[in-house]
């Protein structure tokens, strides 16, 4: 990867690097995007491995497709016949795995991968029929195998463009709808929907995505468009249309950047280029994201954990007692609640005293409210003035003084 | 007639001393068989609603509570069984769907889902919204409106996969609520919620019974049948007995129903 290599890739990043290399990133975009925001629904009713099982069930129709293009003496490379023909054996497929998971107690699991590896090993016999056989175009049939944007014509990229468009549109315009079955189908049923028949639709929408992608991305890794987007996005967003939207901007920029790093170099597999980038983000997402990412639960549960050694430590000095676990002396010097022999400080005496009438007001609350203390995520990790309003720890603290005064309700 | 329809009419004749209209059964299930591979679940089995009462689906662990009413819902195949609205045999799953608001039981979906509080209570407007519409500010106000009845309103904006279970069970009856369906059937209302939302929903279920509407719902605590229901079915595959609760829930139905598996409390606490 040289000076020049990137020079390149900069280029085609801004559609600068020739015709060509501009078709190829903004189909691939087009790609990126519908395959995104088809994949969110997928994702969520629990069908994102049924992309795969369609993706490979595409293999028997296309190489068929081929074989009888040629034996009728067409123009063996005509595309469009090998995708009406993957077309048709991936609705086979997803037919196939639908029957088996309903009338069967296999799971769908099971279903797929039954039908995938079926349906894969057709289509690989019919390859290497192909292979001994002395026809010509050959390639086309391989390059449907692991993909190649290089080659990808405007013509291409129009149709990509329009049927992604579409399917986005289609896909949008039903995010409540698609949200519904996958959150809760039998109460969609309830509601009278055809949730078979959105469902079927669902495997259109994907199976629509897969035929479009076969030739850029290649069967085999084209599952990883509808499925590593929306996994990604999942880790950003808390509700299924910005889920779909996020989905779709990253797959289209992951895609647009693949396509252009490809573009920029020799012999760069434009699929595996374009699964590499979307798992990157994923990757990023994975560590990084706020609230479900890897890093943030880490912090949290430390932050969690620190918290209640510091609870702890406290109430111990506060009622005098010696500490031993190790840790909880640790966080009390550092916070300088402790000295080095073990006598809290005069801030430490301070503090353990505000913990011990903040852990009384607490348990004072539970007993009265105990539903509401329950609910409460909070319940006696955090000062009890950040947490409930005012007048009600004013009112605590009132009944807290009543009750030592009585002398009754020392708990 | 075959004998047990002949004892059944019979029963709906006793409780009110004259056969009751037929219309005044908001929703009955008949013959209902439902099989899970070669064993049935259920066996000719069935209930009938009463206009403004309130229906408990009872019996031991398996006994096929929630396969009744999700196969008088038709929600699954039966074997067997008809379903009957107001009287008159449904055909149409339509008819069904707007009569019925269905609440699922809370355990069977999955609450890490990218929704949020209010989009759940939305879903019940669907029929009001249309299919593939944004829902408008009318709609987001009738379902803040609802949420508010079950006490979820400043909870909208929420993930639900922040809710307790018990605020999980009131996001699902706001969902219900804003059906605004005659007839409202509930799978376990009651499991695994905190005893603040159990009076909610208790008191709920009384205030829809005294508007008029009919109220059937899976329950499973023999201890608190009596106070939160009118009616019951005790089943255990078949049905044991059927009728007001004090009759269904009586010691002899009980024991078979349940077998030697109720302790003497138990059986005290049920009767009453």
């Amino acid at each position: 990867m040289d000076g020049a290599f990137w020079a390149e890739f900069g280029k085609a990043l801004l559609l600068q690097a020739g015709w060509n290399a501009a078709v190829v990133c903004l189909g691939a975009a087009a790609l990126g995007a519908g395959a995104g925001v088809v994949g969110v629904f997928a994702l969520l009713r629990g069908r994102a491995m049924m992309s795969d099982a369609i993706s490979h069930a595409t293999l028997p129709g296309v190489a068929a497709a081929f074989l009888l293009v040629s034996a009728w003496g067409g123009d063996a490379r005509a595309l469009p016949a090998m995708l009406i023909g993957g077309s048709v054996s991936a609705a086979l497929g997803v037919l196939a795995v639908q029957w088996i998971s309903a009338r069967t107690r296999l799971g769908e699991d099971a279903a797929i991968g039954t039908v995938l590896s079926s349906f894969f090993a057709v289509g690989v016999a019919l390859l290497t029929v192909i292979q001994q056989l002395p026809l010509a175009g050959q390639a086309g049939v391989e390059r449907l195998l692991i993909g190649s944007a290089a080659g990808m014509l405007d013509g291409e990229r129009e149709t990509i463009m329009i049927v992604a468009g579409v399917l986005c549109v289609i896909a949008i315009a039903l995010t409540r709808e698609f949200a519904a079955i996958a959150f809760d189908p039998a109460y969609a049923a309830s509601l009278g929907w055809p949730v078979r028949a959105l469902d079927l639709l669902l495997m259109a929408l994907l199976l629509a995505i897969v035929v479009i992608g076969l030739t850029t991305v290649g069967l085999v890794l084209i599952i990883a468009l509808a499925i590593a987007p929306p996994a990604t996005a999942r880790f950003w967003c808390d509700r299924a249309r910005p889920m779909a939207l996020i989905s779709g901007g990253v797959g289209a920029v992951g895609c647009y950047v693949g396509a252009a790093l490809s573009a920029s170099g020799d012999n760069l597999p434009t699929g595996a280029v374009i699964v590499l980038c979307l798992a990157a983000v994923f990757a990023l997402s994975l560590l990084l994201s706020p609230q479900r990412g890897i890093v943030a639960a880490l912090l949290r549960r430390r932050r969690l954990q620190n918290r209640v050694h510091l609870r702890q430590g406290l109430l111990a000095v506060a009622r005098s007692e010696p500490i031993f676990d190790a840790r909880t002396v640790r966080i009390l010097c550092a916070a300088g609640y402790l000295r080095g022999d073990g006598a809290p400080t005069e801030a430490g005496a301070v503090a353990a005293k505000q913990m011990a009438r903040d852990q009384a007001l607490w348990n004072l609350y539970r007993d009265l409210h105990p539903e509401e203390a329950f609910a409460l995520a909070d319940w006696s990790l955090r000062p009890i003035d950040e947490v409930l309003p005012p007048d009600l720890v004013a009112g605590l603290m009132e009944q807290l003084a009543q009750a030592r005064r009585g002398g009754i309700g020392a708990a | 007639m075959t004998p047990a329809e002949l004892k059944l009419a019979a029963f709906d004749g006793e409780a009110t001393g004259v056969a009751p209209d037929p219309a005044e059964i908001a929703l009955a299930a008949e013959g209902v068989t439902v099989a899970y591979g070669k064993k049935p679940a259920l066996l000719g089995a069935g209930f009938a609603a009463r206009r403004g009462r309130r229906l408990a689906i009872m019996g031991p662990n398996g006994a096929g509570k929630s396969t009744l009413l999700k196969a008088a819902l038709g929600l699954i195949p039966r074997l067997s069984g008809e379903t009957r609205l107001f009287g008159a045999p449904v055909s149409r799953r339509k008819a069904l769907a707007r009569a019925v608001a269905y609440v699922p039981q809370r355990a069977a979906v999955d609450w890490d889902f990218p929704a949020s509080v209010l989009d759940v209570a939305l879903m019940g407007l669907h029929r009001e919204i249309g299919w593939a519409r944004a829902p408008r500010s009318r709609h987001r106000d009738a379902a803040m409106g609802y949420l508010a009845q079950l006490g979820m309103e400043a909870f909208a904006d929420r993930p639900i996969g922040q809710l307790s279970g018990g605020q999980q069970q009131r996001v699902f009856l706001a969902r219900a609520l804003a059906q605004n369906a005659p007839i409202i059937a509930l799978d376990e209302p009651f499991a695994g919620v905190d005893a603040a939302t159990e009076r909610r929903i208790v008191d709920l279920l009384a205030s829809l019974t005294a508007e008029g509407r009919t109220i059937i719902a899976v329950h499973h605590d023999l201890t608190t049948a009596r106070g939160y229901f009118d009616d019951a079915v005790l089943l255990n595959c078949t049905v044991i007995s059927r009728g007001p609760i004090e009759e269904a829930l009586s010691r002899d139905a009980l024991g078979r129903a349940y077998g030697g598996r109720l302790a003497d409390t138990q059986l005290d606490a049920a009767t009453g």
